[in-house]
């Protein structure tokens, strides 16, 4: 994997931007990354799997719950589960931990092969920054 | 020849005496009538006291001596007036020193005006403030849900482009905080103090009184009465007292035409007017997003963004121009009272203030969040819930691009957190990943090696109190220091360190105040790579 930070750049080629452009052109590329991988992993799904991941997103409970118990029952003695309310803010609501808990077991279940995707679509923004690199530095 | 002899003749001889006898025997008669001559009654002599008095301080007036409440009189006659009973010159110096303020804080305001104006981001952004508050100015029973989803909307587009102006140079903070107050809410003409606000309030209440709207003018009907609902009425107001729009100015306020039309409904359903221009501007936000989310292209990438938002202007203005310039005026006029109102109710809603910040700096934060992750990836797992719980997935509600977008939030999270963790959260007993759908893309699974063994463990988070994550309206860092656990000397010697930084988290937080210190630039959360940033400064 890699760092989005100055390395990053540097491996790129742009840490001739200015200081005040890195910040925001790491932005930049971070956007499109959530973006481009969304869409890619978004491929081949149907409305409804899309529909089930939105109700995640908007935390309806009971469609939260009744996907948690039909693909993680026992998600109560999850390693996965425990790893996530540790890592919550105290006092973080059940709900939405399992909304949470949800929503990267669906991203599992549905395309676990999201990490490559991601990998992929990084590599090709890299490829992309790098060609028009004297571009960027122009402008 | 005879000569004439000469004679006097009294008349001649005593005309101004008898001149000024009979003003005195009229004025004296007017004064006391008969009282003490022919009417002796009680109310006779009540009126010889009461006339007396007056006299007397006739008298002191003309000796200068008089120190009554009629001062103001004498102070005119004296010290207002020289010899030739003109102005003073002490007098007009003071008239003259006042002009000069007037005009220099006009000038202000209208190089503010013209700034505003002359930048494409704070004149969208003021436009978007505009609609804002109109939307939560419109009258309760008027106000439908999608009011309050339009508002949300305008405010993420007025926090984003509030954002965009805010990393220009020579960015003003001033004028984005005046835009944000130009974006505020309801009026309360109750709670008003100053005498627009008074006339605002006026303005309403005769309205009322000609009973052509059913609501009840209470003065505290919380938005059922509100400020573009005044400034829709604000004619009968204003057009009484010419120093109105003299004050407006000098409240800082957008200048007043008096020229007002009664046909008030086109103020608010200029379909010609308000909505194309409206139109026009949402046509411009979506094209700058479109620009934004079309397929990446470095060489068009950043620049799409400009362009698309000229272009957008370009067609705002032309829109503007052409059907809209009839009803300038008048909407001027009603989006001028309005801010009027709007600046009386500062205090009441800050509230508001504070909401519409806190929104811009949580997009800050979220902002930041994210490219933290590759520093930190356990602290991301924790940013997925941030204060309202799940930011990261609310932020994405709405439309199917934005659930794509959710999923890319969570597949990086996924990918980038939980991997570098070293841990494998999707590992499930249940699901064989070589017989799962993938994109078509013929993507090997991924390997062990495709982590970066050299960036685990995520260093742990440096633990920071509540009160020092929470920075609150009107802290400064001396006070913010000290809540980071920071020493008097501590904080001292770090204030200059914090002016100075480079860092672009600390200057995010942190402007130069009028006395050369740092002063926090605003409240919200301070991130957790800024509080570690600033805590290095310690040393």
């Amino acid at each position: 994997m890699f760092q989005l930070d100055d390395k990053f750049l540097q491996e790129l080629g742009l840490d001739q931007l200015p200081a005040d452009q890195k910040q925001a052109f790491l932005e930049h590329i971070y956007s499109q990354l959530e973006l481009r991988v969304g869409t890619r992993l978004s491929e081949g799904l149907s409305d409804a799997q899309l529909a089930e991941f939105e109700s995640f997103v908007n935390r309806e409970d009971e469609k939260v719950r009744a996907w948690v118990a039909a693909n993680m029952p026992d998600y109560a003695n999850d390693p996965a589960y425990a790893q996530l309310r540790s890592s919550a803010p105290a006092g973080t609501d059940e709900g939405v931990l399992l909304a949470e808990y949800a929503s990267l077991k669906w991203l599992g279940v549905n395309r676990p092969d999201y990490r490559t995707v991601v990998q992929e679509v990084l590599a090709e923004l890299k490829q992309e920054i790098v060609s028009n690199r004297d571009s960027i530095l122009e402008s | 020849m005879s000569e004439l002899a000469p004679r006097s003749n009294p008349r001649l001889a005593n005309f101004e005496a008898n001149k000024a006898k009979k003003e005195q025997d009229a004025f004296e008669a007017a004064l006391y009538a008969g009282a003490g001559e022919t009417d002796f009654s009680d109310e006779a002599h009540a009126r010889i006291e009461e006339a007396d008095a007056y006299e007397r301080h006739l008298e002191s007036m003309a000796d200068g001596t008089h120190n009554g409440d009629l001062n103001w009189n004498r102070r005119w006659s004296e010290t207002d007036r020289d010899l030739n009973n003109m102005p003073s010159a002490g007098y007009t110096a003071e008239v003259d020193a006042a002009h000069a303020e007037h005009a220099e804080r006009e000038a202000e305001i209208e190089d503010r005006e013209r700034t505003i104006e002359d930048t494409k981001e704070l004149r969208y952004a003021n436009q978007l403030a505009e609609r804002i508050a109109a939307l939560y100015n419109k009258p309760v029973g008027e106000t439908v849900e999608a009011d309050e989803e339009d508002i949300r909307h305008l405010e993420d587009r007025l926090n984003a482009v509030l954002m965009k102006y805010s990393e220009t140079d020579g960015a003003d903070p001033e004028l984005i905080d005046l835009i944000i107050d130009r974006s505020r809410a309801a009026v309360d003409h109750s709670a008003s103090s100053t005498p627009e606000a008074a006339k605002l309030g006026r303005a309403e209440r005769v309205d009322t009184s000609l009973g052509d709207d059913d609501e009840e003018d209470d003065g505290d009907d919380e938005g059922g009465r509100t400020a573009l609902h005044a400034a829709r009425r604000v004619d009968t107001g204003l057009d009484d007292d010419d120093d109105a729009a003299d004050r407006a100015r000098l409240a800082g306020l957008t200048p007043v035409s008096t020229d007002l039309d009664d046909d008030e409904p086109e103020v608010r359903d200029g379909e010609e007017g308000r909505l194309t221009k409206d139109e026009a501007l949402d046509e411009a936000y979506d094209e700058y997003e479109e620009a934004e989310g079309a397929p990446y292209d470095i060489n068009k990438g950043r620049l799409n963004k400009d362009e698309a938002l000229d272009a957008a202007y370009d067609e705002y203005e032309r829109r503007e121009d052409a059907p809209y310039d009839v009803d300038k005026g008048r909407e001027k006029d009603a989006d001028a009272a309005h801010d009027m109102a709007l600046a009386e109710e500062q205090d009441r809603t800050m509230g508001t203030i504070d909401d519409v910040r806190d929104e811009a700096y949580d997009e800050n934060e979220r902002r930041s969040t994210r490219l933290s992750i590759w520093r930190n990836p356990g602290a991301y797992l924790g940013s997925l819930f941030t204060v309202r719980g799940g930011e990261a997935l609310e932020k994405w509600r709405g439309s199917r691009r934005s659930t794509k977008i959710a999923i890319g939030v969570v597949a990086i999270a996924a990918a980038a957190g939980l991997a570098k963790l070293g841990y494998d959260f999707f590992s499930d007993p249940n699901v064989d990943p070589s017989n799962t759908p993938d994109s078509g893309s013929g993507i090997p699974k991924p390997k062990p090696q495709d982590v970066d063994p050299g960036t685990l463990p995520a260093p742990k988070p440096e633990s920071f109190s509540d009160a020092a994550r929470t920075i609150d309206n009107g802290e400064g860092w001396l006070n913010q220091l000290k809540d980071m656990g920071f020493t008097d000397r501590e904080a001292q010697n770090a204030l200059e360190k914090i002016l100075n930084s480079d860092d672009p988290g600390i200057k995010e937080w942190t402007y130069r105040m009028g006395d050369g210190n740092p002063g926090l630039s605003h409240p919200g959360t301070m991130p957790q790579s800024v509080l570690e940033s600033v805590q290095k400064l310690k040393s």
